[in-house]
């Protein structure tokens, strides 16, 4: 009974972030290399979901599900990879140099992330860890330029691929 | 031509689940059962009851830009202002030269304008200064969904427009109605110049009521944070004078309480409905209260502004042959020097009581897709003279025919049409 109470308990805890906050999708332009098969690197449009349980203003973690598609080297279809991980602010601020992008206020808040990396060409199982350096956002919307990610295999430590994604959209429902 | 299709059905489907939600109030539930008072269906679709004096009415818009810069200057405290589409021209130069000065002498104002304001498509667009200088002068400006190729991400919700028209000063003086604050409305001499209405009164308690809406809503759109505590009302404000009863709907996107506001007061109509409805874009739900409005018996007279702007005049002249199978005493402005000015006022008379006031036109995007704001004053003698300015507005107009509406319905205008069902 005990042990049921708490998982109830449990269970309410983690819905009540479900119910007061927002999920959102984005779309944006990625390039990869892989290191091993260069033929493999490709370019094309990365989308994503995202859940941001909380609007803290510090850390302010999210969570993410990526996937691309796009061409390789040789002009092929390809769905290179699919992320499932975790983003954390840096810091976010309202006073920068970047405020002239948007109509509105906008905050600067770079963030970092970590993500199981999974491409179903690799037998391996891959960690990337990632960085948005120009993450800027208002309330409902994200602008990222210039996210990079390094991807590795957690067995070895060698690094397995990277790319970067030059422009990512996000918007939140309310 | 797969992929045209399969986009044109995905977007049928998005309007299609747009058009479930907010409209069958009109028609449906709390508003058209007898059992209820009008009260109490008020009560249903959590429209508050307010008390108000009898508001100053303003039908020119140079006289409101004059009231409005006496406003603006008396302000000790706090601005707050809302306009669909503001924007600055050199004719407006002193109203908002006195907004920034205001703001630099610590005024705190709060300006909300909607991010179709800068896409102004009126005779604004040869005039227009873009409000953005204001922020360097400490006004806290805020443009609601802004448009922009990133933005498009949002998807539908690019739809979605900020349509209210109001502005509250020191929690004192408040003012509602249809005037944007650009050119055409309160700045343009001459045919340029909108026909159009502001309403001033005093009323704490709505004061009390609008601004506990706003602080949550201003702070889910942006970091500018504030807090409610920071905007006082004088509670004692006007309480001198004779005070009216009255219901305030701030509707919101995909909300109920203007479908239930005007389909609870059609549905009290015993008499007449006197109605000016601007863009009478009609879904379904629209088209059936108003029939079944007049099939009770009851005068319902609307009168559709001419419009000389071809794009929306054909758009409505598309729709006319189904406003007209509400057998309402449907009429057209005729087209005249005077209507050169277009009639933008948005305004509902019932029974010689009951005045509705406020942002929303009478169509499916005011009902659906916007954020409005509305009240019904219960003042016989409000609607007196409203019903006399009303039936100036009649003279100037002709029955719209069915011969007519034939011609008018042709395919090239459903374009038009389809454009204002959303946009309009």
């Amino acid at each position: 009974m005990k042990r049921f109470l708490i998982v109830v308990l449990l269970l309410l805890f983690l819905a009540f972030p479900l119910v007061a906050k927002s999920f959102g999708y984005g779309i944006g332009m990625y390039g990869q290399r892989v290191i091993a098969t260069e033929q493999d690197s490709s370019s094309g449009v990365e989308l994503s979901f995202v859940y941001q349980p909380w609007l803290l203003p510090v850390g302010n973690p999210s969570v993410h599900i990526k996937g691309a598609m796009g061409s390789d080297m040789q002009g092929s279809f390809t769905f290179p990879y699919v992320e499932l991980g975790v983003s954390v602010d840096l810091f976010r601020i309202i006073k920068h140099p970047f405020n002239f992008f948007a109509n509105n206020i906008v905050a600067y808040d770079p963030a970092f992330s970590l993500a199981y990396h999974f491409d179903r060409d690799s037998t391996s199982h891959l960690m990337s860890v990632g960085f948005s350096p120009f993450k800027l956002s208002q309330k409902d919307f994200w602008y990222e330029f210039f996210a990079f990610y390094v991807a590795i295999d957690v067995g070895t430590g060698a690094v397995d691929n990277w790319g970067i994604n030059l422009v990512r959209y996000t918007y939140f429902f309310k | 031509m797969k992929r045209v299709l399969v986009f044109c059905g995905l977007f049928l489907l998005l309007f299609l689940l747009f058009g479930c939600t907010s409209t069958t109030s009109l028609v449906k539930g709390p508003s058209v059962d007898t059992s209820l008072s009008f009260e109490q269906k008020m009560e249903s679709y959590d429209i508050p009851k307010i008390e108000m004096t009898y508001p100053t009415i303003y039908f020119d818009g140079e006289l409101w830009r004059e009231r409005m810069i006496e406003l603006v200057r008396s302000a000790e405290d706090y601005i707050i202002i809302s306009s669909f589409l503001a924007s600055s021209s050199d004719c407006l130069d002193e109203l908002y030269s006195l907004i920034a000065q205001k703001a630099e002498e610590g005024i705190r104002i709060y300006f909300i304008v909607d991010g179709t304001g800068a896409f102004d498509m009126t005779e604004t667009r040869f005039h227009l200064i873009p409000l953005k200088f204001l922020r360097d002068s400490g006004v806290h400006l805020l443009e609601y969904n802004p448009m922009s190729a990133a933005r498009l991400v949002a998807g539908p919700k690019i739809l979605l427009r900020d349509h209210r028209k109001y502005l509250i000063v020191d929690g004192k003086h408040l003012a509602i109605g249809g005037m944007n604050l650009n050119y055409i409305s309160i700045g343009a001499a001459g045919n340029d110049l909108q026909r159009d209405s502001m309403y001033e009164f005093a009323s704490p308690e709505l004061c009390s009521v609008m601004l506990d809406e706003f602080v949550p809503w201003w702070n889910s759109q942006t970091w500018d944070d504030v807090l409610r505590e920071d905007f006082p009302v004088d509670h004692a404000f006007g309480k001198d004078e004779e005070q009216f009863t009255a219901w305030f709907a701030n509707q919101f996107p995909f909300s109920e309480k203007l479908a239930g506001m005007f389909g609870s007061l059609l549905a009290e109509a015993e008499v007449s409905v006197k109605a000016l409805p601007f863009l009478p874009f009609f879904d379904q739900y629209l088209l059936s209260v108003f029939r079944q409005t007049a099939q009770r018996g009851v005068d319902v007279e609307m009168v559709i502004p001419f419009d000389s702007r071809v794009s929306n005049r054909k758009g409505i002249e598309f729709i006319a042959k189904d406003l007209l199978s509400m057998h309402i005493n449907l009429r057209m402005e005729k087209e005249s020097e005077k209507t050169q000015r277009l009639l933008h006022e948005k305004l509902m008379i019932v029974d010689s009581r009951y005045v509705v006031f406020g942002s929303s036109n009478l169509n499916y995007r005011s009902f659906t897709l916007a954020y409005e704001m509305s009240l019904v004053l219960d003042s016989p003698a409000l609607a007196k003279e409203l019903e006399a300015h009303f039936a100036t507005i009649f003279e100037d107009s002709a029955p719209i025919t069915k011969e007519q509406t034939d011609l008018w319905r042709r395919l090239d205008n459903w374009p038009r049409y389809a454009f204002g069902i959303i946009g309009g």
